[in-house]
């Protein structure tokens, strides 16, 4: 009986427990709604206006950016007698790509959201941009951006946020970012007894050098060069930066139509004897040599694991680019410097014929936010995104919290920031590897022709990956033939959307508004059609080139 | 009664799409929501708002042009035939008559390059002889233009049709008494075929010159066309005062562009090579 007694004294305790848990959970989830809803002044305030803002960038300063942002703009709106509440949701990159999607589908997103996706997706949930790019942005009065429009207040037009299969913008970029070398200045001073980093490629090599000898020294698994082994970005990096430096002159030769190079003509010059090969592979033999300062066992080391070893003090120069820059410098236990991928110089065997560093302005400018169809408040969010992307509050955001490089123009920077800015002390101009850039298998196989060479230091590099390049020739063919195929069938969209775009001409008031923005897009289509009969006839001409290709040490030397 | 729900749920949905695709202040008041759709390049809605109206020459249109360009609902076979209906009906509206040819002869034009996939499956149809109907029907428009677009990609392509096609082009834009807006698209595939065909630089950079003066519509296009302008006779035609011309130009529109640094080394060569004469 007393057995009983205590069973139901327990079972009245635990009846208790769980009522008031549900309870302390009922009032948890009504705290939480009114907080995500906008907090206490909206929920009893119904003018109150709430938009949200979403992102994937949970990056040191992004969040505190935005917030300060938020801030201003509360402030602005309230002075004009609005009552605006924004938002700001951050969501982990790798969950991103699933939360978006099923945001948009359900019909209730954010309503300024961070885009990512096929074209598609975004012409079918994004607002196109296009009727409001051609004004000024309201927000840059008083500022250096004042009498350009919203298009020429970035320091690219507007290029990277074009979406060419739309012909459209459904986006504006918010930053701008570089590739840069990271040093441990503790390390580096302790191994070289140098204070002065390295500027050429022939110094950084003795440096690395210097860096190993010191880790065999001492006795610490010192790592010269740290890099992003696991996907090859770094190999791709180098590989690029100094075929550029080798053989920029190329653009002036490289193509019939103009300035540039197309994959097809080099390798007709190489055919013909015009071109002789090795100037390009001589990028392989420098990046074999930088290799050996890699860690061993380096292609399985990735992103965080690299930077991981960084903190960890052993490594002594990091590449990447500065979206790490803040987190690196702040983070990390000794002093961090910021150099420029060194430039090839005349000290160095292959440097004799280089050109010096190449521009990067005009590229890496990213970080594109758009206006779902399904925003109840689309005037207040277009409004909200031309004040995020106006002079004074981008610098608030990028470079004031996040020490990132804005996407506008006439922004100066300071200190650490100025090693970021984009290199335009040259007069030359970055070219791409008809290696590497004549499809994705081509891109893969050249780091991975690139990474064996580092492992396996053949006597002669170039010659090595000459052959390795041989030797996968049909594959690399099969994959430009449908590349080729991949353009007919774009054609076939491309005259749907001409198609679509003729209606909105055809339904549309002449002259109006929306006839001259239909027209635009048209012409847009078809200038892109244009670009697409260009790169089939491209395709055509390389895989007869490819196919003239001689074993190495015949032709084209 | 789940039937009987259901179709109130479908006929009110479809009422919503309507009146959804129905909004826009500068539009047509008149023009169905189909085209609208249609317009939005939202196939699917479109399609279903075609529907609802079948009798009629839009209705017909967007049901045609959705079958040809709906990847998710693709029936080309179905939508030439109803185009074809449409096209070779004179009292069919000129707009719905000429887009449904444009769109027809288009996409016979792509099957019967890619006879490898599509067989002969487009043979029945003469897509010559619809843009040629097109261009009469509706001369200097904007499907005439479209229509010629496509036709002179084809005919340059022909090596013994090649010459006559390079003066017919050239008639086109001497005789063409449209809208000049339309022109640009032109302007670039005759630079382009100027240069692949001929390497007739001289007559690449006429073209080029004046679609950039009208101005091309993709911004790209506008910035590597002045560079491609200024390059062309600096490189190719060894006209000095046409090149520094157009690399100023560049230079003051462009100065953040990655270009710009290759421009600034143009005029300066320019410069010297002028100095020293």
């Amino acid at each position: 009986m007393k057995q009983k007694m205590d069973d139901v004294q327990h079972a009245g305790k635990f009846q208790k427990v769980g009522i008031v848990l549900a309870i302390a959970f009922y009032i948890l989830s009504v705290i939480m709604v009114i907080r995500n809803y906008g907090g206490m002044s909206v929920m009893f305030d119904p003018d109150t206006k709430v938009i949200t803002i979403a992102h994937w960038q949970l990056e040191d300063g992004f969040r505190e950016g935005i917030n300060a942002a938020i801030a201003e703009y509360e402030k602005a709106k309230a002075a004009e007698g609005v009552k605006v509440k924004v938002r700001q949701v951050a969501v982990p990159v790798r969950g991103y790509p699933q939360w978006y999607l099923t945001q948009l589908i359900g019909g209730e997103p954010a309503d300024v959201l961070e885009i990512t996706g096929s074209s598609d997706i975004l012409n079918q949930y994004f607002t196109p941009l296009s009727p409001y790019i051609g004004e000024p942005n309201p927000w840059n009065k008083g500022t250096p951006l004042q009498d350009m429009s919203w298009r020429e207040s970035f320091a690219d037009d507007m290029l990277s946020a074009l979406d060419t299969a739309y012909s459209e913008f459904f986006a504006v970029c918010t930053f701008m970012h570089t590739t840069r070398v990271y040093v441990n200045l503790d390390l580096f001073e302790e191994a070289t007894g140098k204070k002065q980093l390295p500027e050429t490629l022939s110094e950084w090599l003795e440096d690395c050098k210097k860096m190993r000898e010191y880790g065999i020294k001492t006795e610490r698994p010192i790592i010269p060069i740290g890099v992003r082994g696991f996907d090859k970005g770094t190999l791709g990096q180098l590989f690029n930066n100094y075929n550029s430096q080798l053989n920029t002159d190329l653009s002036d030769t490289g193509s019939p139509y103009g300035f540039g190079v197309m994959p097809g003509e080099l390798f007709r010059q190489i055919n013909s004897g015009e071109l002789d090969k090795k100037r390009l592979l001589e990028p392989v033999e420098i990046v074999t040599e930088i290799g050996q300062y890699f860690a061993d066992g380096f292609p399985a080391i990735d992103l965080e694991q690299t930077k991981y070893l960084f903190f960890s003090g052993n490594v002594g120069f990091f590449i990447d680019g500065t979206w790490n820059a803040f987190s690196m410098i702040n983070n990390a236990p000794f002093r961090v410097g910021v150099i420029q991928i060194p430039m090839l110089d005349q000290g160095h065997p292959l440097g004799a014929k280089a050109f010096g560093r190449i521009t990067e302005l005009g590229s890496g400018i990213s970080g594109r936010f758009g206006i779902p169809k399904k925003t109840k408040h689309f005037d207040l969010a277009l409004d909200f995104l031309r004040f995020l992307t106006s002079w004074k509050v981008n610098q608030l955001v990028m470079v004031d919290h996040c020490k990132w490089m804005s996407s506008l123009k006439e922004v100066q920077y300071e200190g650490i920031m100025k090693t970021f800015e984009p290199v335009n002390n040259t007069s030359h101009t970055a070219i791409s590897s008809p290696f590497s850039a004549t499809g994705s298998l081509s891109t893969r196989l050249t780091l991975q022709r690139l990474e064996n060479s580092i492992i396996n230091r053949p006597a002669d590099p170039m010659q090595y990956f000459w052959d390795d390049y041989l030797s996968v020739r049909p594959q690399l063919i099969d994959e430009v033939e449908e590349a080729s195929r991949g353009i007919l069938r774009n054609l076939w969209s491309m005259d749907g959307t001409r198609s679509a775009l003729s209606v909105g001409v055809a339904i549309s008031a002449p002259q109006s508004l929306n006839a001259k923005l239909y027209q635009m897009r048209s012409n847009i289509n078809l200038e892109g059609i244009v670009s697409r009969f260009r790169a089939a006839d491209g395709n055509v001409t390389l895989v007869e080139e490819m196919k003239k290709l001689e074993e190495y040490g015949k032709n084209g030397n | 009664m789940f039937k009987s729900l259901w179709i109130f749920a479908v006929t009110f949905a479809g009422v919503g799409l309507a009146a959804g695709a129905d909004s826009g202040p500068s539009e047509k008041d008149e023009a169905p929501a189909a085209l609208k759709a249609y317009a939005a390049m939202n196939y699917t809605q479109a399609d279903k708002l075609a529907k609802q109206i079948p009798d009629t020459p839009e209705g017909q249109l967007v049901s045609g042009l959705c079958d040809l360009y709906d990847r998710s609902h693709q029936n080309i076979a179905r939508g030439q035939q109803t185009l074809s209906k449409l096209f070779y009906n004179d009292k069919t509206p000129l707009d719905c008559r000429a887009e449904a040819g444009v769109a027809l002869g288009r996409t016979i034009q792509l099957m019967k390059e890619r006879r490898g996939l599509y067989g002969a499956a487009a043979d029945r149809y003469d897509h010559i002889k619809i843009f040629d109907t097109v261009r009469q029907l509706a001369p200097d428009s904007r499907y005439d233009r479209d229509a010629f677009f496509y036709l002179m990609r084809e005919r340059l392509e022909d090596p013994r049709r090649s010459d006559a096609a390079f003066k017919e082009l050239e008639d086109y834009f001497r005789n063409f008494k449209g809208d000049r807006n339309l022109l640009p698209p032109l302007h670039l595939l005759a630079e382009y075929e100027y240069i692949r065909l001929r390497r007739d630089y001289k007559s690449a950079a006429r073209h080029l010159m004046e679609g950039y003066e009208i101005g091309f519509a993709n911004p790209n296009e506008n910035r590597s066309g002045l560079f491609r302008l200024a390059f062309l006779y600096y490189k190719k035609l060894n006209d000095k005062p046409m090149a520094v011309k157009y690399f100023n130009e560049y230079l003051t529109r462009y100065p953040y562009s990655g270009l710009a640094v290759v421009a600034k080394r143009f005029q300066q060569e320019l410069e010297e090579d002028g100095a020293k004469k």
